[in-house]
């Protein structure tokens, strides 16, 4: 009993350790990268002391210019598109879920799955094809280059949007919508006052996710950027064969690290409501 | 058919719209760029040729196409031992705070992977690791272990407790139980693991550049080298198109043993 | 909660609404200037500086947008392939060549206008000369920004120089340097030294002297092409990495002692400034080797799909002034191809250092004949004392020579690369 015992907490402490290894082993390099931030020496042989350097200059700095307009484009991506998204997404969910036909349904939905399963690359490529064909079609212009941008990262939040907001439509009762028909509400009324109050944390969860999707993107805005630059684009361009990365770079993946953790908090939390409400 | 006037029905289509544009379109203009003969302007010729696959698996392609499936085997089979007995640890523990350590496990998911590619060169090159080959391999797993941690995760979390019971009750030892109810069960986790770890590190870019001065070059930089640089669309079409069709097959497998989606699904 | 809820959403609406008119384009195109350049090419100062001389020239505002492009292959294909509305480009000799052939440029302005003071007369007639080494490219439809030599950056701490000179080439190969070698990630670069070094080596197996130094840097019939191919990917174990900028840094933190470099960025390595940033002081060297070079320029042109040719015209000539000039060159390291009265004065600027008697590299620091460049400035007729890395004596660009397109060879060469950089050890 006692032997047993003691083999029990021997096994436990050994588990914990190994997860606190990998973890550790996770974490290392971001935790280095975070302490750094805070010393101005390019290279990171030599420690320069303690220096809040780096966070000014990305305001003041030679390179802010840059990193603001860059994440200035970064945001105003996230924003639109996510927006965007979030309208496109929780529209066809309530749509989908009226249809009764299944072809129709399955169809739809695997559709809608292919950019989530589908390799970045591949997307990425298939994307950037389509805007060559349009702009032959159609001509090119400096108007048209986020609108590229904004439409490919649309194409990946989308189907995130759909499968959040779906199960909560799938909870709601249909009867309400009928009965506010009933009650004299005109189809719109309906949909604005019954349906989207209902399925709100869906569609709130599925806009931070496209949000964050969005603004933490490189592969798919690398293929289809021109003549501007993200703040993830920016980061490969100054980091991939350049001269080491400068020590503004350092805060900037700080602040990074510190908005998609808050955003992922956020994600996480309503999320479990949804997981109760099932239960 | 009496025609109504509206029907929530109507509201899918402006989305079956797009996704006819932004998502069906693209793969059949990649398609047809595929099997189209190469254009210096990068325009679509409709003259039909096999040429760019030839060039794919042309020799000289040979060494880069091995030695990207010998990270990608390596990455999802280290990530797969490594990480298995987390996810198991994780689901056997009674932790009151065990949700922040999954989260813990969650959140490099979701930071810009070349942040945490470009903190690991740093690491590497302040511990005096001289990068390549190695330093590829070690950035892959690193990046992409969380990916097979939390599906396997999410397959046991929903695995019924009462089986556990039932197996201990009939005289089944830890060890067992693990071997025949646990395994078993969370091998469509496995599966779903397996496909966002093995084809995402062959196939993302950067990574493998940055972590070898540009000496490594795998799939993933090939195609970037030819979309962005050679502007060769159709060999970057051609090898787009086999990583799809390798791809929608694994997906048809994963999809036969999970059908619910709960490993995928329950990513974030 | 649904307070919270409404409450988000005005905030998301209150930030689209802000941020949808930004997106609509508030500034007009004919207030943007566009340019596609080499990442660290231009002092960003004179970037601000042009914004203020093209209100004073035309009282409209004009916003830059400068955007990095790693090499010229890319900067191509982004004009070509992808159709980009960039005003202005940076491409090097041969890519403006290819670029005119395929009919990618747009002719710049003869006449500026009035009270516009045409500053492109001063590109020295060295490179604008009909006769002369880039007499394939016009200046119809370029002007000349930066030129410079293609050699090496040794550590002259570990590799004595009578070793490289020696060597030559050859030094890139040889496997004693293992691990310590950097090359190019860029198809022309990595090629010309490789094929350098096979046709002008006495030493090398592929020894031919029948070839010009012009031949064999352009050189592309098959057999060529094999062996360079060899030599590349027998040389990949012996390389550390290949890089466009990174090298500068690697080779001053010791990670590197041999660097296969351009001129200017060699400039730049060599500079104690930036030694003394990381802290360590290794003795580094610049040299082009005997059996010959490149030597080359990179132009400003205005791309045939330019949105804002105007503003493009005036960069362009804003870029000739000589403040323009001096300014870039001090920032960069690299050497302008104005040759007026005040370059010429900022090449000589290094007179005082012979006077000082301090301790100077005097294999740097030299008499050079200019002559050739600065042909019309009368001072420049006798060497002057300078940085010879910076301004190569007219014995050294006399042993270069100048890359031309492949032509329909362009992506045979481009595929040899990726056979080079996939098969690489």
């Amino acid at each position: 009993m006692n032997n047993s015992k003691i083999k029990s907490i021997a096994l436990k402490s050994l588990s914990w350790t190994y997860v606190a290894i990998i973890l550790g082993i996770l974490y290392i390099p971001i935790i280095w990268m975070i302490i750094w931030s805070f010393t101005g020496s390019i290279s990171f042989s030599s420690w320069n002391g303690f220096t809040f350097e780096n966070y000014s200059n990305l305001f003041v700095g030679s390179l802010s210019d840059e990193i603001f307009s860059a994440l200035l484009n970064t945001l105003i991506i996230a924003v639109a598109s996510s927006f965007i998204a979030t309208i496109l997404g929780t529209a066809a969910a309530i749509g989908l879920h009226s249809i009764r036909k299944k072809w129709i349904k399955t169809t739809y939905s695997n559709i809608n799955q292919i950019p989530m399963v589908n390799s970045e690359i591949v997307t990425a490529m298939s994307m950037m094809l389509l805007f060559q064909v349009l702009r032959r079609v159609f001509g090119t212009g400096s108007d048209v280059e986020m609108f590229e941008v904004i439409l490919a990262h649309v194409t990946f939040c989308t189907p995130y949007v759909l499968l959040n907001v779906a199960p909560r439509l799938a909870q709601s009762d249909n009867k309400i919508y009928e009965a506010a028909l009933d009650l004299g509400c005109n189809y719109w009324q309906a949909i604005f006052k019954v349906v989207i109050p209902e399925i709100m944390p869906g569609i709130i969860v599925g806009f931070v996710m496209a949000f964050t999707l969005s603004i933490d993107d490189f592969v798919i805005t690398e293929f289809t950027i021109d003549g501007f630059s993200t703040i993830s684009t920016l980061i490969y361009h100054k980091a991939s064969g350049k001269k080491p990365l400068p020590s503004e770079f350092r805060a900037l993946f700080t602040i990074i690290f510190f908005v998609v953790l808050g955003l992922l908090i956020f994600i996480n939390k309503p999320q479990k409501e949804i997981k109760e409400n099932k239960k | 058919m009496k025609f109504k006037q509206f029907s929530r029905k109507y509201l899918s289509i402006p989305y079956g719209i797009f996704m006819a544009v932004f998502i069906v379109l693209p793969l059949i203009i990649l398609f047809l760029y595929s099997f189209a003969e190469n254009q210096q302007d990068g325009s679509l010729s409709f003259s039909f040729t096999f040429e760019n696959f030839k060039q794919v698996f042309s020799s000289t392609n040979l060494i880069m196409l091995k030695r990207s499936f010998k990270v990608g085997i390596i990455t999802t089979l280290v990530c797969l031992v490594a990480g298995y007995p987390i996810a198991l640890i994780l689901n056997n523990s009674t932790f009151k705070y065990k949700s922040v350590i999954v989260m813990l496990f969650m959140i490099p998911m979701w930071v810009n992977f070349l942040i945490r590619t470009l903190a690991t060169k740093s690491a590497f090159n302040a511990l005096g690791i001289p990068l390549g080959g190695f330093a590829v391999t070690f950035t892959m797993i690193y990046n992409y272990i969380p990916f097979m941690i939390m599906p396997i995760y999410n397959t046991m979390q929903k695995i019924d407790k009462c089986l556990f019971e039932g197996a201990s009750d009939l005289g089944a030892g830890p060890f067992k139980t693990l071997l025949k109810v646990t395994l078993p069960l969370s091998l469509p986790g496995v599966l779903s693991g397996i496909t966002m770890v093995f084809m995402p590190s062959i196939t993302t870019f950067a990574i493998a550049n940055i972590m070898s001065n540009n000496k490594y070059s795998l799939v993933g930089d090939y195609i970037q080298n030819e979309a962005l640089n050679a502007a060769n669309f159709n060999v970057a079409s051609a090898i787009s198109l086999i990583i799809l069709i390798v791809i929608g097959i694994s997906m048809f497998v994963v999809n036969k043993y999970d059908k619910d989606g709960s490993a995928a699904g329950g990513m974030m | 909660m649904k307070r919270k809820v409404v409450l988000i959403l005005a905030i998301v609406c209150l930030v689209s609404l802000l941020i949808v008119p930004g997106l609509a384009g508030c500034t007009k195109r004919e207030n943007i200037l566009k340019v596609l350049s080499v990442a660290e090419y231009i002092d960003p100062e004179q970037i601000t500086a042009f914004e203020k001389y093209y209100k004073e020239i035309t009282g409209e505002k004009i916003t830059v947008k400068y955007q990095e492009a790693d090499t010229n292959e890319l900067m191509y294909a982004k004009i070509a392939t992808k159709n980009s509305d960039y005003d202005i480009l940076c491409p090097s000799d041969y890519m403006v060549e290819r670029m005119y052939k395929e009919n990618l440029l747009l002719d710049l302005a003869e006449d500026l206008g009035e009270n516009v003071e045409d500053y492109r007369k001063n590109v020295s007639s060295f490179i604008t000369d009909e006769n002369g080494l880039f007499a394939s490219i016009s200046s119809k439809y370029s002007c000349a920004y930066m030129w410079g030599t293609m050699g090496i950056v040794y550590n002259r701490g570990k590799i004595p120089t009578s070793e490289i000179s020696s060597q030559g080439w050859g030094a890139l190969w040889n496997s004693k340097y293992s691990g310590k070698i950097q090359m190019k990630d860029s198809v022309r670069d990595s090629y010309a030294a490789a094929s350098l070094y096979t046709y002008k080596n006495t030493a090398s197996a592929h020894y031919d002297a029948t070839m010009t130094i012009a031949q064999a840097l352009n050189a592309t019939n098959d057999s060529q092409l094999e062996i360079v191919k060899k030599m590349l990917i027998a040389q990949s174990p012996y390389v550390y990495g290949y890089e466009v900028d990174e090298g500068k840094t690697d080779i001053v933190l010791g990670k590197t002692d041999l660097l296969l470099q351009w001129s200017g960025d060699a400039v730049y390595t060599l500079s104690e400034e930036h030694m003394d940033e990381c802290g360590k002081y290794p003795d580094l060297a610049y040299y082009v080797p005997e059996e010959g070079a490149n030597v080359w320029c990179d132009y400003w042109v205005i791309p045939a799909y330019a949105g804002n040719k105007r503003a493009a015209d005036l960069w362009i000539n804003f870029m000739c002034s000589d403040e323009a000039a001096i300014a870039n060159m001090d920032f960069i390291g690299y050497t302008s191809a104005i040759a007026s009265q005040a370059t010429f004065d900022y090449a000589i600027d290094y007179a005082d250092y012979m006077e000082d008697g301090v301790s100077i590299d005097e294999d740097r620091y030299t008499h050079v004949d200019l002559s050739y460049f600065f042909s019309t400035i009368e001072e420049a007729k006798t060497p002057v004392f300078t940085d010879i890395v910076q301004f190569p004596s007219k014995n050294i660009v006399d042993r270069c020579a100048v890359m031309v397109d492949y032509g329909d060879k362009n992506e045979t060469i481009q595929n040899l690369w990726y056979a080079v950089k996939s098969n690489a050890q």
